[in-house]
């Protein structure tokens, strides 16, 4: 680590021209990261061509603040109106709707801000400082290891079920056969496609996700209509109070490492390291009941995974050529426009350009808490809009991200079906997040299960074998446990809280 | 309250043995030894077993720890709800011949006095606003283009 050039690359990226680029990058990556069908992977996909002109430390510190800005954004939607704006705030809206609902929006989003801005900070330093060492050991994942991965996430399904675990595992159970809708990976046979070419791909994971999510939850407010009281309510905090800071310094510092650590798997994103770290921050909580209700944990938690899985998907983009997430592969992208490979030669040949990346990458988040901080009082306010009116116009946003993916009206009408889907999951108890989950992780599972006997001929002992593939089976075997001890807990809590109000 | 329980109990039973019995029929793969039915096959098993759990917790167990708001067509709610699917559907149909801007401001409209909303200058410009808003947005902004359907005659551009 070069400190000279670590310094010299600050002064190159807080030029004007570049802090203005930077700037825009952040803003517009917040905005489309807080409107459910646009993620921050799109955002940073339609800009991409328009960098061809622009020189380097400009182009990527823009893309670089979209990422960011994106990762942050998709918490202020998740809190507000209960959809996530991208897949990665999936699991802040377990706490952070029901903290909106109670009038503690301003609390939710601006731990979420700060959160996102401490995670990010972590994981661009992580970056600067441990590329070639992180993406040595992520190197070493093979199929087996990401099948392991596969399975630790799914055993996350269970800390996060709720009340039922029974319904939980169900609910994950019928999101892994959704899954299975599509070309099936490795022989190409169609499974339950029934002839619709749109899908082959498995059903449209953004389409679903605001079908399940969104307007399942506008059916409800519908059918409800309940108006959040008037609670005067003011802005009272930019910042999260000192009470809430010390009750989740230690989770944020728990999930940054996590979301550093997942982000530098290659294929492994912000999505999973939200979830993985929010079912942590659980597991690990003195009052594991109070999850889903409105903890300050639970947005904590997978907000400062998710900005430093950023950081982490960056370390072996820079130090393979290897894309650590979805949005660093479109990042790859960006540098063949610029000419430049990204990998062990860029290290020899072009320096100074991987240091301008670590310097943008910080001043990005610090940006973005700027951005944040003076956005936090706008975005409160909307949730106290009429929800007669409200709930319509969002019925149309998600409507419209769900058609902007492929531009085909089926989408619209798997949304509407996955809609209804989610509408009466939700009023029969089942818990929709494991389903999110579930397809992610469900064809990761199935294909890296089957090349690793495609690999062994047939033998799957090697998943037993190989030490990082055993060591994360454990974990799941360890967190499921865990989970289901915790649940007995918490049951065991509410039962005695409800004999000690009886006994009043 | 128990029956919401074993109606999902029962959805997911079916469910399970319509993928059971579909996934063997999936062509077997003797090179690599799973085939393309192997997973549905095991989910379904699984999802199977779990449904038979939540019917057995719910036969066996005394008290019903869960509270399930009634579902009954008779609910004004409820009513609302089916409407506004309805009206989704419509709308969704409607949209390559209305196109985006006229489609939505109608949707718009009709939910909102569907939820009884008095104020109606705010309905007319809110619905005819956020119609034009999201349309620039999107297509000039975000270059995604929206269908536009017949006013596409006065729009050749």
């Amino acid at each position: 680590m070069d400190f000279q050039l670590f310094f010299t690359s600050f002064g190159n990226v807080l030029q004007p021209d570049v802090l203005l680029f930077i700037l825009i990058g952040v803003t517009g990556g917040i905005l489309i990261g807080s409107l459910p069908g646009l993620t921050a992977t799109m955002g940073v996909a339609l800009l991409v061509p328009f960098t061809f002109g622009l020189e380097v430390t400009r182009s990527l510190g823009m893309l670089i603040g979209i990422f960011c800005g994106g990762m942050y954004g998709g918490s202020i939607s998740s809190i507000l109106i209960r959809t996530p704006g991208t897949p990665a705030a999936a699991a802040t809206l377990i706490d952070g709707y029901p903290m909106g609902q109670n009038g503690e929006a301003d609390r939710a989003l601006s731990m979420a801000l700060f959160a996102s801005f401490t995670g990010g900070i972590f994981g661009a330093l992580m970056m600067s400082f441990l590329s070639p060492q992180l993406s040595k050991f992520a190197l070493k994942f093979g199929s087996p290891e990401y099948f392991s991965l596969a399975i630790f996430g799914l055993s996350v399904i269970i800390s996060i079920s709720g009340k039922s675990i029974v319904k939980g595992i169900m609910s994950g159970l019928f999101g892994l056969l959704l899954a299975t809708v599509g070309f099936d990976p490795i022989s190409g046979y169609p499974r339950y496609t029934f002839g619709f070419v749109e899908l082959f791909e498995g059903p449209a994971f953004i389409p679903t996700l605001i079908g399940l999510f969104a307007v399942s939850e506008i059916f409800l407010g519908i059918e409800k209509l309940v108006e959040i009281k008037k609670i005067d309510f003011k802005i009272k905090r930019l910042f999260p109070s000192l009470s809430d800071l010390k009750a989740s310094w230690l989770v944020i510092l728990k999930s940054s490492i996590i979301g550093t650590f997942i982000g530098a798997i290659p294929g492994a994103g912000g999505d999973i390291a939200a979830f993985v770290s929010y079912g942590e921050a659980k597991r690990s909580s003195k009052h594991p009941e109070k999850f889903g209700k409105g903890v300050i944990e639970g947005i904590a938690a997978p907000e400062s995974a998710n900005n430093a899985c950023s950081g982490g998907a960056m370390i072996p983009l820079l130090s393979l050529g290897v894309p650590g997430d979805a949005v660093t592969a479109v990042l790859l992208g960006a540098f063949i426009i610029q000419g430049l490979q990204p990998g062990p030669l860029l290290y020899k040949e072009h320096l100074d350009v991987v240091y301008n990346i670590f310097a943008a990458m910080i001043t990005a988040n610090i940006l973005m808490l700027f951005v944040g901080l003076l956005g936090v009082g706008l975005f409160s306010r909307i949730i106290t809009i009429n929800k007669k009116i409200l709930l319509p116009v969002i019925l149309i946003l998600s409507l419209v991200g769900s058609y902007a993916m492929r531009n085909n009206l089926f989408d619209v009408f798997l949304t509407a079906g996955f809609g209804v889907i989610g509408y009466i999951m939700q009023r029969y108890g089942f818990p929709l997040s494991p389903i999110l989950l579930a397809l992610i992780l469900g064809p990761m599972a199935e294909s890296h299960l089957r090349r690793t006997l495609v690999i062994t001929g047939g033998n799957p002992i090697i998943i037993l074998t190989r030490p990082i593939s055993i060591a994360m089976l454990i974990l799941a075997v360890l967190s499921l446990v865990t989970s289901m001890i915790n649940q007995r807990k918490i049951e065991k809590r509410l039962a005695e809280k409800t004999k000690n109000e009886e006994v009043k | 309250m128990k029956k919401p329980n074993i109606i999902s109990a029962a959805v997911g039973i079916a469910i399970s043995l319509y993928v059971i019995f579909t996934s063997i029929t999936f062509p077997e793969d003797h090179v690599m030894k799973i085939g393309p039915g192997f997973f549905p096959l095991l989910l379904a098993i699984l999802f199977l077993i779990f449904s038979i759990i939540l019917i057995l917790k719910e036969i066996l167990s005394k008290k019903s720890k869960e509270e399930f708001d009634k579902f009954s067509f008779k609910d004004p709610g409820i009513i609302r709800s089916l409407i506004t699917l309805g009206a989704l559907i419509v709308y969704i149909i409607l949209l390559p011949y209305l196109g985006f801007i006229i489609d939505t401001i109608i949707l718009l409209v009709f939910l909102m006095l569907l939820m009884k909303y008095k104020k109606y200058l705010i309905i007319g410009v809110t619905s005819v606003g956020v119609s034009f808003a999201v349309f620039f947005i999107f297509e000039k902004l975000l270059n995604i283009t929206l269908p536009m359907g017949f006013i596409e005659i006065f729009f050749n551009y």
